[in-house]
């Protein structure tokens, strides 16, 4: 591994900083306006021109959690003083909280489904990279390409077909049926991902441990598994968010039991239209569980990364 | 060492972006007009609006042979960056 020899000056380091930063505040900025819209109130959502200070409201997040019901006032007057802070809000806008909203079930779907896929595709995947690497298998190339041409039809083309089959198998619009389709698509990039990762462990590790008497699936698992470890953690994280984020398989697919939040945010209706509060604290809550997937995965990242330096 | 890896990734979202769909339905819808309707956006209006089944069909198998031809010479050119 080379290093470069001169170190960049003070000034070269303060630009690339700058550039940056500027960056990431211009990526980032969509994502700050979605949290701030979570927090103001429908009125202040709309109003133009657009509010950058506002007294903060939780009304958002009620929405999002909650039916309610309208009553008229002398219903109103009639009930008991509200419990919490969430039915003070509710009353506020002369409304009652009826029950809770589907979120709640159609965010456990999103888990169920994006962590089932992204498990299932990397299982897979991993075996099947460590196949195409270390063994001779005949037009491996040629393979390789079916495996990512499935890939390439739009998702809107192929919806049709998969409707079709998944009605006959019974698994239009279940669990199962979502797992096994984001498994198929992300399965292309898990194989591909892992083949490079895996390419890059010397071969001499696992023929060492093949000598020293394991049997090939004990040199894959306990060799050639904790090197590649950087290159499982990158995938899974790449496999999650393309599951997580999934929109079009998601609507044309899904209506009920299997929903999965990315199809369901954008249907929350309010009184009068969108209610986007509500919406964007949807999208703002979606965010936590890949945020905390890629954190806690990051550690791997690192620990690879000086791996790498101390192998080569 | 990092250009095998660098060129997947273009691979990848070269072709994720051929097919972007989600992001222009919903920031645009394909408007005003037809200016920002991508191919895969062009497919859905001519399959779910205007119900031309044959037409979207053979649109889409279009679609798929060339973003197959685009990958294959793209991917001749990935495995001689490997074996260098």
């Amino acid at each position: 591994m080379s290093y470069s020899v001169t170190e960049p000056s003070s000034r070269q380091k303060w630009f690339a900083g700058t550039l940056v930063i500027t960056y990431a505040l211009i990526t980032m900025m969509p994502l700050l306006w979605i949290m701030m819209t979570s927090f103001k109130t429908p009125p202040d959502s709309i109003s133009y021109p657009p509010k950058v200070f506002y007294e903060p409201s939780m009304e958002g997040y009620v929405n999002l959690f909650t039916t309610r019901t309208r009553l008229s006032s002398e219903a109103l007057e009639a009930l008991p003083p509200p419990a919490n802070f969430a039915e003070e809000i509710v009353r506020s806008r002369n409304m009652v909280i009826s029950g809770p909203s589907k979120f709640g079930e159609r965010f456990l779907n999103s888990v169920i489904i994006g962590f089932g896929s992204t498990f299932l595709s990397i299982f897979l995947g991993t075996l099947a990279a460590y196949a195409f690497s270390r063994f001779k298998i005949p037009m491996a190339d040629d393979l390789l390409f079916f495996i990512l041409s499935t890939r390439m039809m739009p998702p809107i083309a192929v919806a049709i077909p998969i409707f079709l089959m998944y009605r006959k198998l019974g698994l239009s619009d279940s669990h199962v049926g979502m797992i096994l389709l984001y498994t198929a698509v992300n399965i292309s990039l898990a194989v591909w991902l892992l083949k490079g990762f895996i390419d890059e462990i010397p071969r001499e590790y696992e023929e060492a441990a093949l000598i020293d008497g394991y049997t090939r699936f004990q040199a894959f698992y306990k060799v050639v598994l904790p090197q590649a470890a950087t290159g499982i953690a990158s995938t899974a994280i790449f496999c999650l968010i393309f599951a997580w984020n999934e929109y079009a398989f998601a609507v044309l697919l899904t209506s009920g039991t299997a929903q999965t939040a990315p199809a369901f945010i954008p249907t929350i209706i309010g009184v009068g239209g969108l209610d986007w509060p509500a919406i964007a604290a949807g999208a703002t809550i979606f965010l936590l569980p890949v945020m905390i997937f890629t954190v806690l995965l990051r550690k791997h990242l690192l620990q690879g990364i000086t791996f790498g330096a101390v192998r080569k | 060492m990092v250009l095998p890896f660098l060129m997947l990734a273009v691979l990848f979202r070269g072709i994720e972006n051929f097919k972007m769909f989600d992001l222009v339905v919903q920031l645009t819808g394909g408007g005003p007009g037809s200016v920002t309707e991508m191919a895969s956006i062009n497919l859905k209006r001519e399959a779910f609006e205007k119900w031309r089944t044959g037409y979207s069909s053979a649109f889409a198998i279009i679609l798929f042979v060339t973003v197959f031809g685009l990958a294959s010479i793209y991917v001749k050119a990935l495995n001689k960056v490997k074996e260098r």
